[in-house]
């Protein structure tokens, strides 16, 4: 009953066009008030769902790609990447998710990823024919792939939840061909698309000129090496790259390149400004929603009784499946996957199920959870970045949730795909 | 009279030492109560960290929550006297002023502050270490090193007084950090240096026994002010056996994880304490000046 | 009147917006100092992490109310646009309503937060008082409220308002 006010009320809330972010906030004040916790709580809770470190990536990402967009270094690194894939239909997509592949490996966060992705390549695979829908579609969905590929942040919290008996080094290893297959089942569907509706492809670029665009790209590309060499080498953590690629970014934009012009930087500061503060009021807001969730230990319950309906293995995680996917959608990742594993754990292993592989579904599960309507942090951040609606999105993301839904199923029950790498390593 | 569930969270997962103490507690209270009030327990960060579970409390969402002193220091001063470095001798004469009258005149303290807050008992947080890939036996060992510790100027100071560089970073960060060397070690007791992997990437670690931090738990002022006379009473006697119940099971939790960790090939290096106390006097000057009587008071507990 | 409050809005936007503006450009310079001491001068400085954080948090929070009345946050305009001209209309009323009873619950229910943990100090800023933390949430639901108000009795803000001017003039 009292979870049934908090989801009803936030649907009818948002359905009314209150924006989404306030819609949760409003329901779950709503719900408090019902279920007698003091509201005080509620606020704290808003708050201290971005009182957190890593969220620090958003604005660093989004200001640094904001400035890399009109600087003309964006411009240049496309350019360079057009030399290489600009002759298959689609390639541009297909950029678009390897990037997310690349960067996966310093942020973990799809919400980082989205942000910084997308503020990049959504506005130059738009000036380059692309719809701006699919655009943001490719973005958002290549952005789980950050979740799986190491380092992720996520498996370090599964790990805790697990009480420490999973090493996180296993769980790095295992998240790579996962991680990798995600990225071509997305590649995979782009491809199709782009032959079905004609995606623009360029001719193949003559080698002088192609020497003559990769040099030019050079000081953007630096920003790459900066970021992963700083990252690798101890200089700085995933999180703090972010402030260190805005300051370069800048640096690159006046100092080399020159394009930019002084008199527009306080035009980009007030939009990336309402960006930012409206992805972050989603995530303060939701933490609230979720705060709630967990006193009604509505996950703890969800579980137990889907836990009581089956004890054959495979129906097992075809239900944990359709579970984890059905809370990662009012939930967030970090919260539920504290929740649920010790819990969902136990039964699993007793049925012969690896932790190290359970670990994979679940993350996998919990990132797909993050770009479902109607609660979805990436999903809210790519249609805030990409400049288009929910309903825009949404209406096209059915093929994607197909392609997403088949990487699932594989990493699911392919036990190998997760466990192979670890275990040679010795893990 | 009216069912009660009093709502008690913790940051570890279930199976801990203080969970267990806790909800062993519930058992007794709900059998002695013929199941008029009862504790749930929400484990594993569910609610929060350990600064949000306090604030919780301070405002009634939460009944009873279990925190380290250095998280409640920030709320009542007279706590910190606790986290100065090196100022119990070991873990048992840590216990023995927690069990005496200093243990219960800072219980009383918390309960009369302006934190909403009622100190109900104490728990053994045990013994914090250096670990980090190279041994660790007298302050200059440290030189360079960028150790991590707890966000708290006093932490920081302590590890610079011991030789080292302290940082103040995030604990879910702290994995990956370690790993790439943006940090060369941290410092915590041998459960969570096991529970949090961190002895799979740097394995050695150095008995300085720098920190011995008490924890507490609490009870909110809003519920508290509600209850009868009895049931308070009811309350605070149970809390006391949860104090005595709880260090059996992390003596217990200790040894194994010290067992599994020299199984894992982690290294343990004895260091010289007496170095390591001598370096860290200027942070018990600076910080402990206002407390001194209690400072003598805690020293001479025999 | 009329004029005067709508007047005063769009300084009030212009206000949070530039807080929220320098807010993010200041985080943006701390961050890589922190790295610079940590690593180069090897005197790692715990300030600039926790010091961050807040303001990102304070930023957020005014931005967010300055975001509302720009109409830039994400909203379903499902039924919006399946509906009327005029049953839209008192839709659209009746969300208004709700953002204003948002900003209320955030002004009353803020403060009280603010108050209820005054006494607490922050862990890494030992003179700082974890109520100031807080203090975004109430401050945040008074100018969602003042914005409210504005929507429900003079309508959006016109096109040339300040708030409408963060296009770049070239692409
Ligand atoms: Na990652
Ligand atoms: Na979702």
């Amino acid at each position: 009953m009292d979870a049934l006010i908090l989801l009803v009320s936030f649907l009818v809330l948002m359905f009314i066009g209150i924006p989404v972010a306030y819609a949760m906030g409003l329901a779950t004040l709503i719900t408090a008030l019902w279920i007698d916790i003091p509201l005080e709580a509620v606020m704290l809770k808003i708050s201290d769902g971005m009182d957190d470190f890593a969220l620090l990536t958003i604005p660093f990402f989004v200001l640094a790609g904001a400035i890399m967009s009109e600087g003309g270094v964006a411009r240049r690194l496309v350019d360079l990447a057009k030399v290489f894939v600009g002759f298959i239909r689609g390639g541009l997509a297909l950029v678009n998710v390897l990037a997310s592949t690349l960067f996966g490996c310093l942020s973990g966060s799809s919400v980082a990823d989205t942000a910084s992705i997308g503020s990049v390549m959504i506005p130059q695979m738009v000036k380059n024919g692309y719809d701006k829908v699919f655009a943001t579609n490719v973005t958002i969905c290549g952005s789980v792939q950050a979740i799986l590929v190491p380092p992720s942040h996520n498996s370090v919290i599964y790990s805790i939840a697990t009480g420490g008996t999973v090493s996180i080094a296993a769980l790095f290893m295992a998240g790579i061909f996962p991680g990798l297959l995600f990225g071509a089942c997305i590649v995979g569907l782009v491809l199709i698309t782009a032959r079905k509706r004609g995606f623009p492809a360029s001719e193949v670029v003559p080698l002088r000129q192609a020497l003559k665009i990769a040099l030019d790209a050079v000081w953007g590309l630096i920003t790459i090496v900066i970021i992963l060499g700083g990252i690798l080498s101890g200089v700085f953590t995933a999180i703090e790259s972010g402030a260190v690629a805005c300051v370069y970014a800048l640096f690159c934009t006046v100092v080399i390149y020159k394009e930019y012009k002084w008199r527009e930087l306080p035009k980009l500061v007030h939009r990336v400004t309402k960006t930012v503060a409206m992805v972050m009021m989603v995530i303060g807001f939701a933490a609230g929603f979720g705060y709630l969730m967990a006193i009604m230990q509505l996950p703890a319950k969800a579980t137990e009784f889907f836990l009581h309906v089956t004890t054959d293995k495979y129906m097992m995680l075809l239900l944990i499946n359709v579970l984890l996917l059905l809370l990662g959608t009012f939930m967030d990742m970090a919260p539920m996957i504290l929740i649920c594993t010790p819990i969902m754990l136990p039964v699993v292993k007793a049925m012969g199920v690896d932790p190290v592989h359970f670990g994979m579904i679940m993350l996998l599960n919990l990132g797909i959870g993050l770009i479902t309507p109607p609660v979805g942090p990436t999903l809210f951040v790519g249609c805030a970045i990409g400049k288009v609606t929910m309903e825009e999105v949404s209406k096209e993301l059915w093929p994607f949730y197909g392609a997403m839904c088949l990487a699932l199923l594989i990493v699911t029950y392919v036990p190998a795909l997760s466990l192979w790498l670890p275990r040679v390593l010795g893990y | 009279q009216q069912k009660q569930v009093w709502k008690a969270a913790d940051v570890h997962p279930l199976g801990y030492p203080t969970i267990e103490a806790i909800q062993r507690m519930g058992k007794k209270i709900e059998a002695e109560t013929n199941g008029r009030i009862s504790i749930q327990m929400y484990p594993s960060m569910q609610l929060g960290g350990e600064k949000e579970m306090i604030e919780q409390a301070q405002v009634g969402a939460l009944q009873i929550t279990r925190v380290s002193v250095g998280a409640l220091g920030p709320v009542v001063d007279d706590l910190n006297v606790f986290n100065l470095p090196f100022i119990f001798r070991d873990e048992a004469h840590m216990r023995k002023v927690i069990d005496g009258p200093i243990g219960t005149e800072l219980l009383d303290k918390v309960s009369a502050s302006s934190a909403r807050l009622i100190g109900l008992g104490w728990m053994d947080g045990g013994t914090r270490n250096v670990y980090s890939s190279k041994p660790v036996t007298k302050p200059a060992d440290l030189k360079g090193l960028k150790v991590r510790m707890m966000g708290n100027p006093i932490f920081v100071e302590t590890m610079n007084a011991m030789g080292g560089n302290g940082v103040a970073m995030g604990y879910n960060e702290l994995y990956s950090a370690l790993q790439t060397h943006v940090v060369d070690g941290a410092e915590n007791n041998p459960p969570s240096y096991l529970t949090a992997n961190h002895y799979q990437v740097v394995k050695v670690y150095s008995l300085t026994g720098h920190l011995i931090i008490p924890e507490i738990f609490v009870f909110s002022k809003r519920t508290w002010e509600t209850l009868s006379p009895e049931d308070q009473a009811m309350l605070k006697k149970h809390s006391r056996e949860a104090q005595m119940e709880q260090r059996q099971l992390w003596d217990k939790m200790v040894g194994e994880a010290t067992e599994k960790l020299k199984a894992a090939g982690v290294q343990f290096v004895a260091a010289d304490k007496p170095a390591f106390y001598q370096a860290t006097q200027p942070i018990r000057e600076k910080y402990g000046a206002k407390y001194a009587a209690l400072l003598k008071r805690i020293q001479d507990t025999k | 009147m009329r004029q005067a409050y709508r007047t005063a809005m769009e300084w009030l936007y212009i206000a949070c917006i530039a807080m929220a503006g320098v807010a993010m450009v200041v985080i943006t310079a701390i961050i890589p100092y922190g790295v610079f001491m940590r690593y180069v001068v090897n005197s790692p400085a715990s300030w600039p992490e926790p010091a961050g954080i807040l303001m990102m948090i304070l930023f957020s929070f005014v931005g967010g109310a300055a975001a509302y009345r720009a109409n830039a946050h994400i909203a379903v305009g499902t039924l919006l646009n399946m509906v009327n001209a005029q049953n839209r209309r008192r839709l659209e009323f009746v969300g208004d309503v709700g953002m204003g009873v948002v900003g209320i619950f955030m002004t009353k229910w803020g403060i009280q937060l603010v108050q209820a943990v005054w006494h607490n100090t922050i862990a890494e800023f030992p003179d700082v008082s974890v109520g100031v933390t807080y203090t975004p949430i109430p401050i945040a639901g008074v100018i969602t409220l003042l914005f409210c108000i504005e929507r429900l009795w003079l309508g959006q803000p016109s096109a040339d308002s300040f708030t409408f001017r963060d296009q770049p003039q070239i692409d």
